[in-house]
């Protein structure tokens, strides 16, 4: 009989205990912390892709910087990484932004010679 | 000496930059997609070949190489490949059969940047295609598999001679034009479409066999509009 008073209770104590809630916290929410190879004083191989961008990273570095660049984003410094990004994409678009001299007239040669099989080929199954 | 001092100023100048501009060689890693006719084989009544499939009729895995020489052009290297392989059905025996037609193109490419992201490419290449056929036989069979082979292609004339290692070959030359979109997942690698047409200057009666002109499969291959994703990776 005791047996079956200790099991109640031990049951009862379970059932009734007070389960700490989960608070749902906001996801979007980035966690920052101190340390971090993004922070301040930043690891030089981030610091020479923040001044030159991504591609001055040497290939036999890049695993290193891959690396660094996953830790900045766990560490709350993910537009860093962006910023490097777009630095690259914005000096490319800028350097290439129009066709200039004798390439303009390579694209149209390349373009009509595409669109003239085209046509050819539509107008031949008709 | 002053001379010196200026080459090796300018040296200094382009090496302090050189990290700093787009990347020069870029590797590209495809796929193709295209649609010969291959008469010779699929509508060969005589010798019943490996079945066909859209894995050695239409696609083409292929691989490229460039080197940006201007901002707006590159130079160099593809190689798209169609490949089949399996068992022919000859009278006397069941030799293996393998056969690839390679495209290899030197192409040479202009492009800009649409948006920082996004670019458009422009591509002409001279093409010289190459066709190989080869047939694992028998040394007694050799010369029957390889007659039966040619018969079937309408070759009138017998096989005299044959080496250790007996390979049909057939080269010609072409051109293509391509269109292409590039999207760049981060500053190195990229998506890139491509959208075109290939012309190949292709003759059945143009194969060598051990050194004799024999005759190969018919193949419809002279104007084929060509379509082609590739992932890119751009080194130094």
């Amino acid at each position: 009989m005791k047996y079956f008073f200790v099991l109640i209770i031990y049951v009862f104590s379970l059932c009734f205990s007070d389960i700490p809630k989960k608070i749902k916290g906001n996801k979007k929410e980035k966690k920052v912390y101190e340390i971090g190879p993004c922070h301040e004083p930043m690891d030089p191989l981030i610091v020479k892709a923040k001044k030159e961008g991504m591609l001055s990273i040497p290939l036999l570095s890049l695993y290193k910087y891959r690396k660094l660049a996953r830790q900045c984003k766990k560490t709350g410094h993910g537009n860093i990484i962006k910023e490097i990004n777009q630095l690259d994409y914005r000096r490319a678009y800028r350097n290439s932004k129009t066709l200039t001299g004798w390439t303009s007239n390579h694209a149209m040669c390349a373009t009509i010679v595409v669109f003239y099989f085209y046509i050819g080929l539509v107008t031949a199954n008709k | 000496m002053i001379q010196i001092y200026r080459y090796i100023s300018i040296f200094l100048t382009i090496m302090t930059f050189a990290p700093a501009i787009q990347p020069k060689i870029s590797f590209e890693l495809g796929l193709g997609f295209y649609g010969p006719e291959m008469k010779g084989f699929d509508d060969n009544s005589d010798v019943p070949f490996p079945n066909k499939s859209i894995f050695n009729r239409n696609l083409l895995p292929n691989f490229s190489i460039f080197y940006e020489f201007f901002h707006n052009a590159r130079i160099g290297y593809s190689s798209y490949l169609s490949y089949e392989y399996g068992k022919a059905n000859l009278q006397e025996s069941q030799p293996v059969f393998k056969r690839s037609i390679r495209y290899r193109m030197l192409p040479f490419e202009t492009y800009f940047r649409w948006r920082p992201r996004i670019e458009l490419n422009f591509t002409l290449a001279p093409i010289w295609g190459r066709g190989r056929i080869t047939m694992d036989t028998k040394p007694n069979d050799k010369f029957e598999d390889w007659n039966e082979l040619l018969n079937s292609f309408g070759d009138e004339d017998p096989l005299t001679q044959l080496g250790g290692t007996d390979v049909m070959l057939n080269n010609w030359l072409g051109y293509s034009g391509l269109i292409g979109i590039r999207y760049y997942l981060s500053p190195r690698t990229a998506i890139d479409f491509k959208l075109g047409f290939m012309h190949n200057g292709y003759k059945k009666d143009k194969w060598t066999l051990q050194r004799n002109q024999v005759k190969g499969p018919d193949l419809s291959i002279k104007d084929l509009p060509l379509f082609t994703l590739k992932y890119n990776y751009a080194f130094k």
